[in-house]
């Protein structure tokens, strides 16, 4: 059994296994480049969905990470976990009759999911543009501030002997006769581990590489727009249906634009008074920088559903980078033939919502436990290239 | 942790647009054994508000000097726009 292990990568994936292989015991080491919770982690809503989720095992494992998230808001301390139900609304006639399937297969994988009429969903979202002409809500969806989270579990593991190694980064695993026996620092040290996880997002496959495994992450940039503390629309967070449509790359019948960058409208109230407006999805890279351009397509966007923002204060606007795979599932595997190496990475849009049951189970992979969940669709070795 | 416990008046406002107090900001930086201003900023919400740490950042620099944080210049960077705009303006004038 691993009892010695290294964590690569304090953001939220790093933290949440930091926390579930602490708790159970083991004597962790996480080792983060820069600052824990400093990366995606940091540039993201704190949406925690399962309404987003294909139909299945998708949502079999959104509804964990949420119950699992639930218990964890009792132990850790505040991180503006709450739970007040999400919105997804139409935006023409056509997403109509997807949105109602979707209603009814997201019902027969049990989440608590009803269709909302026309009249409804404007009863219910007063602020919402006339011509909305359905939507459909999930009671158990929630939401919470994703750098308090990160801080919190990491803060509980320390107190409970974890040690924390910031500004460190991770130069190469340290791999003899096929098996991985800890980290080679970029300083030069060596920590030396039973068990190592690589949980370095977007970074993952560099990581890796080395040992002949090719992991088919790339970055998805997504921005976001930040309001001043001031008006907000409604208490619950509202995505478009078309959200869904763009992230499975779906068509929809949108301005050039909007389907140029991906964009789709998110709106996330926080507890802190103000709101953030999403999303975009585009392949360019790995630069953070805001481009003017998806901003305006994004505010555009919010301008369509929610007429009354014109006035609404923007005080900035960022970029992060969604570790995306080819399927939407992240990867939450041992590397098959190498010994020593696991890897959970790779979970696109879905980081905060679904750390909870990552964390969970690697724990139980590192230490040899039943996993909760049947985790083959998790694999590494699925996506059939290099060594894995 | 005594090395963090500030020696102003406990009530003094650091970040008027997010009401960030001093002791706010030590109890954070205790709470997450806080290494960095950049860290601090994101567990406090200090400097995060309308004005974009552009009145605060030279104190959160100085208290972050005072903890022994590290505080680097680009750490409280202001983000585009580099002034508040209402969404419309954003947005372009017409919709799409
Ligand atoms: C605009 C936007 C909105 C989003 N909204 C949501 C949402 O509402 N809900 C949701 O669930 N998800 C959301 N996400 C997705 C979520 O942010 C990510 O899935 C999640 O943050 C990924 O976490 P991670 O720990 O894998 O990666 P990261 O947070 O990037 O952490 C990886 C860490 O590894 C470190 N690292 C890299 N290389 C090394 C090395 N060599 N040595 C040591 N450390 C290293 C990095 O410095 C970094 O801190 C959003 C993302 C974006 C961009």
């Amino acid at each position: 059994m691993a009892s010695r292990v290294v964590v690569v990568g304090g953001g939220v994936i790093g933290a949440a296994c930091t926390y579930f292989l602490t708790a159970a015991g083991a004597e962790v080491t996480l080792v983060e480049a820069q600052v824990v919770g400093g990366g995606t982690s940091s540039r993201c809503d704190g949406n925690v969905l399962a309404i987003d989720k294909s139909p299945g095992f998708d949502s079999q494992l959104g509804l964990r990470s949420q119950k699992l998230l639930a218990e964890l808001a009792h132990v850790l301390g505040d991180f503006e976990y709450r739970s007040p139900g999400s919105y997804l609304v139409c935006d023409n006639d056509d997403e109509v009759e997807p949105a109602h399937t979707w209603t009814e297969a997201l019902r027969e994988s049990g989440l608590p999911v009803e269709f909302l009429e026309r009249e409804e969903v404007h009863r219910r979202l007063p602020d919402l543009a006339a011509d909305v002409p359905a939507g459909l809500y999930c009671a158990s969806d929630a939401t919470l501030n994703p750098l308090l989270y990160v801080q919190g579990l990491v803060a509980w593991a320390r107190e409970r002997g974890a040690s924390v190694r910031d500004r460190s980064p991770v130069a190469a695993l340290d791999a003899s006769d096929g098996r991985v026996r800890g980290v080679v620092l970029a300083s030069g040290e060596h920590l030396a581990a039973d068990a190592t996880v690589v949980a370095a997002g977007i970074a993952t496959p560099a990581l890796v590489a080395p040992l002949g495994i090719e992991l088919p992450i790339r970055p998805r940039k997504g921005h976001l727009i930040v309001s001043a503390r001031g008006r907000r629309f409604g208490d619950a967070k509202v995505m478009e249906f078309g959200y869904l449509m763009s992230k499975f790359g779906l068509e929809r019948r949108v301005p050039p634009d909007v389907e140029r960058y991906g964009v789709a409208l998110v709106y996330e109230p926080t507890r802190a008074g103000n709101f953030l407006l999403g999303s975009s999805r585009e392949f360019v890279g790995e630069d953070t920088e805001s481009d003017p351009e998806v901003v305006r397509t994004i505010a555009r966007r919010a301008l369509r559903f929610y007429p009354g923002m014109r006035a609404a204060t923007v005080v900035r606007t960022y970029a992060g980078l969604r570790p995306w795979t080819p399927d939407h599932l992240p990867v939450v595997s041992a590397a098959e033939g190498v010994p020593g190496l696991f890897v959970a990475a790779g979970h696109e849009g879905d980081g905060i919502s679904l750390a909870a049951v990552t964390g969970e189970i690697v724990r139980d992979l590192v230490l040899g436990r039943e996993t909760a969940l049947d985790v083959a669709p998790l694999r590494l070795g699925r996506f059939g290239l290099g060594a894995a | 942790m005594t090395e963090r416990a500030p020696s102003g008046p406990e009530t003094t406002v650091v970040c008027r647009c997010e009401g960030v107090t001093l002791e706010e900001l030590a109890q954070a930086s205790s709470r997450y054994r806080v290494a960095s201003l950049r860290q601090l900023k994101l567990v406090s919400r200090a400097g995060m508000g309308i004005c974009q740490a552009r009145v605060c950042a030279p104190a959160l620099e100085a208290l972050a000097r005072g903890w022994g944080l590290a505080a680097g210049s680009g750490e409280l960077r202001t983000r585009p726009p580099i002034r508040p705009v209402d969404l419309a303006t954003l947005a372009g004038g017409e919709e799409g």
